[in-house]
C-alpha cells in the first residue's frame, strides 16, 4: 500500500537530496491503471519547485522495473529530448510503500481531448507540437541500442520479423475469427518494407502521453512500454485514429497534420520514408485491434475480470475498420 | 373468412402464402411498439393484420419461425403469442436505455473520481446491447476458411463483404464511426 503523503515525502527527499526538504499540496493526478501520480509541491532549502511522484504501488503489476525506467528516462533527457527530468527515484518499496520515481513538475494538459481543444483555440500550437513530437523522437532515434537496459530485448531479426510474429501470435489467440484482421495480416506480409536499422523507441508516443501547454510540447510521458525497434512504430503510432478523439480531419492526435510531424523529425536527424510511415500504421491498427480482444479475453478467462477490460472487446471492430480503411485497394492511403 | 389485411401485403391470401410478406414486414417494426397477440389471427388459414401493427420485430419473428417445425401456421400462430405475452414492457431495450441514463446522469456525478470511468463505461455498454437487441440480424456471407494466403481476386472480392460485417459491428459498437473512412483518411493524407 502507498504510504506517500507530505511527512514521508518531506523525510525521504531531504535524505536523497541532502537537502532542507519540506513538501505541501499532494495532489493526485489521473493515472493508469497499474501506478499512482501525484502532483506536490516541495521546498528545497528555501527555493521552491513543482515535482510529481510516479509509484508503483503493485510491482508484480509493472510492464518495467523503475530502475530500468529512470534508466530510459535519463538516455531521453541526455538525448534532449522532451522529458520530464528524474530528480530522485527508489526501488524500495520500504520507503513509501512501492518503487517509485521523482520528476519535474511540468505544467499542462494531459488528458488528448483537452489537448485538442487547447490546440485548437491556440493558432499554430497543433503544428508546433507535433513538430516538436517529430524532433524529440528523432533524438531518440539517432540514439544507439546500446544506450538501453542490457535486460531489453533485442529482436533477433528486423523489427518488422517481429511485429508480424506478434500479429500471428495475437491471432492464434483470439476467441473468434477476425476475417478483417486475416486481409490486413495478408496485406502486411505481402507489403513488407525493406530490413531498417533497430534502435531505441518510446513504444507508446501519443495524444494522451504528452503534455501540452500554450508553449507547445511540454513532456513525453510513459516510458514502461519502451523498447527497442523500428522509429516508424513510434511515428505512424501517433496517427492511429483512436487519438483523435473524433476530429479525424488531423491525423496526427487530432491537432496537426503529418507534414508537421515529418519536418520535426527531419530537423531533429531523422529520415522520413512514407511507406514505411504507411504500413506501421496499418500495422499498430492491427496491434491494438489484437490488444484490445486480448483484453476481452483476459476479462473471460478472469485473469483480469474488469468491465473496462469487457468493454475493450468491443472496441475491436474500431480497429477493424481503421485497418480496412488504410488498405482499400481503391484508395489506399500512403 | 375474416381475413380484413390493412398493413401491408395482400388480403386473401393463404398463411403460407402470406407468411413472407409478413416476415418482410415483421423486419420493420421498430423494437419496442406494443404488440399483442392479436396482431395476427389466424382464421381459416389467413391472416389478419390490423392496422397500425403491421411491423412486428425482426429477430423475434425469425426466432419463432426457426423454433416451428415445417413453419406450420398452427405453431407461428401459437408460438407468436407465446413470445408475446413472455415479457413485460418495458422490453429490454426500453430497460437498458434507462438504465444508461440513470448511470450517466445520476451515478457518474455521484460517484468517486476513480470509479466514474467504470460507471460511464457501463452506461455505454447498455446502449450498445439496446442496439444489438434492436439490430437487424446480419446477413450470412461466404468467406474461405482464411484470407491470409489466398489469391488478390479472392482477397478483393472479400474485402467489400468484410467491411459490410464489420460496419454492421460497429453499428452496435459504436455508431456513426464508419462515416471516416478509407477515402476521408487519404484525404487528410494527401
Amino acid at each position: 500500500m502507498s504510504r506517500i503523503n507530505e511527512t514521508t515525502l518531506g523525510s525521504y527527499l531531504s535524505t536523497a537530496l541532502q537537502s532542507d526538504v519540506t513538501v505541501a499540496n499532494l495532489a493526485p493526478v489521473t493515472a493508469g491503471a497499474r501506478r499512482i501520480n501525484v502532483l506536490f509541491d516541495a521546498t528545497i532549502d528555501d527555493a521552491h519547485r513543482g515535482l510529481c511522484i510516479t509509484q508503483l504501488p503493485n510491482e508484480g503489476d509493472a510492464f518495467r522495473s523503475i530502475p530500468d525506467e529512470v534508466q530510459w528516462l535519463n538516455l531521453a533527457h541526455t538525448a534532449d529530448m522532451n522529458v520530464a527530468e528524474v530528480v530522485a527515484w527508489s526501488d524500495d518499496a520500504s520507503v513509501l510503500g512501492g518503487p517509485f520515481f521523482i520528476t519535474q513538475q511540468i505544467h499542462g494538459v494531459t488528458i488528448p481531448k483537452h489537448v485538442i481543444e487547447l490546440c485548437s483555440a491556440t493558432p499554430g500550437l497543433g503544428s508546433k507540437v507535433a513538430f516538436q513530437l517529430g524532433e524529440s523522437l528523432a533524438k531518440l532515434h539517432v540514439r544507439s541500442i546500446d544506450e538501453v537496459p542490457a535486460d531489453v530485448e533485442r529482436p533477433p531479426g528486423t523489427a518488422v520479423d517481429a511485429a508480424l510474429a506478434w500479429i500471428d501470435e495475437g491471432i492464434s489467440e483470439l476467441l473468434q475469427r477476425s476475417p478483417a484482421f486475416e486481409l490486413v495480416v495478408r496485406w502486411l506480409t505481402n507489403n513488407q518494407p525493406p530490413p531498417a536499422p533497430i534502435t531505441p523507441i518510446h513504444g507508446d508516443t501519443r495524444n494522451g502521453n504528452i503534455i501540452v501547454n500554450e508553449n507547445g510540447l511540454g513532456a513525453i510521458l510513459d516510458w514502461e512500454t519502451a523498447h527497442i525497434g523500428e522509429p516508424f512504430e513510434d511515428l505512424a503510432w501517433l496517427a492511429q485514429r483512436m487519438w483523435r478523439v473524433r476530429n479525424d480531419h488531423l491525423e496526427i492526435g487530432g491537432f496537426a497534420d503529418r507534414s508537421d510531424l515529418r519536418s520535426g523529425y527531419e530537423a531533429g536527424g531523422g529520415t522520413w520514408s512514407d511507406e514505411r510511415f504507411h504500413w506501421w500504421k496499418v500495422y499498430r491498427c492491427v496491434w491494438w485491434g489484437l490488444g484490445l480482444a486480448r483484453q476481452g479475453r483476459q476479462h473471460l478467462d478472469g485473469t483480469f475480470r474488469s468491465v473496462i477490460m469487457a468493454a475493450s472487446g468491443r472496441r475491436v471492430a474500431e480497429l477493424e475498420w481503421d485497418a480496412l480503411c488504410l488498405i482499400d485497394p481503391g484508395v489506399r492511403s500512403t | 373468412m375474416g381475413h380484413r389485411r390493412q398493413g401491408p401485403g395482400s388480403a386473401g391470401l393463404t398463411f403460407l402464402q402470406l407468411a413472407p410478406i409478413l416476415c418482410r414486414a415483421a423486419l420493420r417494426r421498430p423494437y419496442g411498439l406494443p404488440a399483442t397477440p392479436a396482431t395476427f389471427q389466424l382464421e381459416n388459414n389467413l391472416v389478419h393484420v390490423p392496422s397500425g401493427q403491421s411491423q412486428p420485430d425482426e429477430s423475434r419473428v425469425y426466432r419463432l419461425c426457426q423454433g416451428v417445425s415445417g413453419f406450420n401456421t398452427k405453431g407461428y400462430a401459437r408460438m407468436f403469442c407465446v413470445d408475446e405475452l413472455s415479457t413485460d414492457r418495458p422490453t429490454a431495450v426500453e430497460l437498458l436505455e434507462i438504465m444508461a441514463a440513470t448511470l450517466s446522469q445520476t451515478v457518474v456525478p455521484a460517484t468517486a473520481p476513480h470509479a466514474q470511468h467504470q460507471a460511464r463505461v457501463v452506461a455505454n455498454l447498455c446502449r450498445v446491447l439496446g442496439r444489438e437487441l434492436a439490430a437487424d440480424k446480419p446477413t450470412t456471407v461466404s468467406i474461405p476458411p482464411s484470407l491470409r494466403d489466398v489469391d488478390n481476386a479472392t482477397a478483393d472480392d472479400a474485402y467489400g463483404h468484410i467491411l459490410e460485417l464489420v460496419r454492421a459491428k460497429l453499428a452496435v459498437n459504436k455508431p456513426g464511426y464508419d462515416a471516416h473512412g478509407a477515402a476521408q483518411e487519404r484525404d487528410i493524407v494527401a
